[in-house]
């Protein structure tokens, strides 16, 4: 390359730089500054043709100045225009209400067989569980801690006194946790080709048939089932849901359709979202009342039924028919 | 001399092209993501290792656990006594709004750490800003919420069964290094390009008052940005080089001269 045409590419490119800077500062201030809020035209159509403008400047900088600081810069400034254009637009409020009220129904509904497979499953395990204790009452071990048994066998709930042990508070954070922790292993693990939630689901269902059927041997299955049915239907329901999650998860993966695995992975894991996001919040609601009311002896049988029935109630018509008195 | 748009393509000897990526400064073996725009223009980001991955994750994890255990010990010594914590498992009213006040938050800081600073920076949380990438869409795009929380999610089972041993091999093995959660969630973990601390305008305005090419006006402020970190013997040597590179006369050993004219020549 000679020094004159040298000299005449930097001429150009100063020239070049000289006339688009102005441009350049106007547009990252644009950026910076706008107002989402706003309903002037003007400010979105200079961003808009700005940001054509800077298309054809970073093409040009590519070839002229590659690796360069003012190329990287226009890359970046690009990134930050193309993302501010072409997302789409989104209101979180809404997209809650939006999944709330209609699409987390919608998606049950849809999903209604597999959901029913699952109860199916869990109600089989429970009815398996309480089989295998009272044909092989010597197998409480498998599902019952040491400590558990002792105190059955003494005549007392492991959940007797358990306000004397951790205050309500303690005990409803970790139950919370445990329950949270559960329901969302019931579905991510349905990506292990769905077995991973059929191990959760079964192993959930026999080990409360089967401390059901130890319990009853020792008459204190009535007691279980008053500290179980204030908080239990909501919790059951909500592992249920999550496990017809992960086995769609699964199905995802083994049946893909038209689409590549990992795009139904995708668009399964998506769907399971938006009902997880309506479903797990109802287990800090099960949390509380597993916390403040379950062990608590001073209320009755009754009440608790009462608790058990309406939060199930709400919950399911919540899920199945969201919030129908909402419009699109 | 006025030079119009249409003079300087072909002065620079540049077609109107949009798409030509092999002038990127990526290497042609790195593992690239595109993002493609309306305007038929393709843009092309670094996808972020294993190594780099799990080095973000590392420095996160000691941010977390950090933050967590200073709001547990600095609400329990301004709001109680320190004593807190012997009876703070008891039953007792006072115990109950106590153990609210010191776990919760912490209990938030440790698991929401990921999610909470991922959704408020973006898709960066501190380690990621100190390794050098970032969270984003398969289109390019930051990710929303719904994608944060569905990759945070997954991380119960990434996580199995300890050290991140599913999502590490998982990460080693999918063509874009990404874990299950990445996979579920349509994320990726790519490299930032470091752009420096000037605006745009800036660099542009510098590179105009200099009259050094862009390669070379880059170099230098390179050189210049690590002044502080090279020992005597490097910055004369460097910048001696550059000068000879750039046909400078000036020889010299005294660094603070070097200095001064190294700046001159860059214009800052």
């Amino acid at each position: 390359m000679t020094k004159s045409h040298y000299d005449t590419e930097q001429q150009a490119l100063g020239a070049w730089l000289e006339k688009r800077i102005p441009a350049w500062r106007e547009l990252e201030s644009l950026f910076k500054t706008r107002d989402r809020k706003s309903t002037d035209i003007d400010e979105p159509r200079k961003i808009v043709s700005g940001f054509h403008m800077l298309v054809s400047d970073l093409s040009l900088a590519r070839q002229a100045i590659p690796g360069s600081r003012i190329h990287r810069w226009l890359e970046t400034l690009f990134l930050r225009g193309h993302q501010l254009i072409f997302r789409a637009p989104g209101n979180t409020l809404l997209r809650i209400r939006d999944i709330y009220a209609f699409e987390s129904p919608a998606l049950i509904r849809d999903m209604s067989n597999l959901l029913i497979y699952t109860i199916a499953l869990f109600i089989g395990a429970i009815l398996c569980g309480w089989l295998l204790i009272s044909v092989f009452p010597d197998l409480a071990t498998l599902f019952a801690s040491t400590e558990m048994i002792n105190r059955v066998q003494s005549g007392e709930l492991w959940t007797d006194g358990l306000l004397n042990i951790m205050p309500s508070s303690l005990l409803s954070l970790s139950l919370m946790t445990n329950n949270i922790t559960v329901s969302i292993f019931a579905f991510s693990l349905g990506a292990f080709y769905g077995l991973g939630t059929l191990y959760i689901i079964t192993l959930n269902g026999l080990m409360l048939g089967g401390v059901f059927a130890f319990t009853a041997q020792y008459g204190l299955s009535d007691e279980l089932f008053k500290f179980i049915i204030a908080h239990g239907v909501v919790e059951l329901s909500v592992i249920c849901i999550a496990g017809a999650m992960g086995l769609k998860l699964g199905e995802a993966l083994l049946r893909p359709g038209t689409r590549t695995r990992q795009q139904a992975f995708r668009k399964a894991t998506g769907d399971a979202g938006k009902v997880l996001l309506v479903a797990l919040p109802f287990l800090v609601v099960a949390g509380l009342i597993e916390g403040y009311i379950s062990p608590d002896p001073q209320f009755e049988l009754p009440l608790r039924i009462m608790v058990g029935v309406i939060s199930g109630i709400f919950f399911w018509l919540l899920l199945v028919f969201g919030l129908p008195w909402l419009k699109r | 001399m006025r030079i119009s748009k249409n003079n300087i393509y072909s002065c620079l000897s540049i077609h109107y092209c949009h798409c030509d990526l092999k002038t990127m400064d990526e290497s042609p073996d790195s593992d690239l993501i595109y993002v493609n725009s309306a305007d038929a223009m393709s843009y092309a980001l670094e996808i972020a290792g294993v190594g780099a991955r799990s080095y973000a994750f590392v420095l996160d994890w000691h941010i977390r656990l950090l933050a967590a255990l200073v709001w547990i010990y600095l609400s329990a010594f301004l709001f109680y006594d320190l004593s807190i914590f012997s009876t703070l498992f008891e039953e007792d009213t006072a115990n109950a709004a106590a153990f609210w006040v010191i776990f919760l938050p912490a209990t938030i800081m440790f698991f929401f750490y990921h999610p909470i600073l991922e959704t408020i920076m973006h898709g960066s949380t501190p380690g990621k800003r100190a390794a050098g990438v970032r969270l984003i869409t398969l289109e390019g795009f930051t990710p929303g919420i719904g994608s944060i929380l569905t990759r945070n999610i997954f991380r119960l089972i990434d996580s199995l069964p300890g050290v991140y041993t599913v999502g590490l091999i998982v990460a080693i093995f999918t063509r874009n290094h990404v874990r299950i959660g990445d996979i579920a969630a349509g994320t990726v973990l790519v490299y930032e390009k470091n752009t420096g601390k000037q605006s745009l305008s800036d660099v542009a305005q510098q590179s105009l008052n200099s009259s050094l090419s862009a390669e070379n006006y880059d170099l230098l402020l390179e050189l210049l940005e690590r002044w502080k970190q090279l020992d005597k013997a490097q910055r004369i040597h460097l910048g001696q080089q550059f000068l000879n590179r750039i046909g400078d006369e000036l020889h010299t050993q005294d660094q603070t001269q070097l200095k001064s004219h190294l700046q001159k020549l860059a214009g800052v």
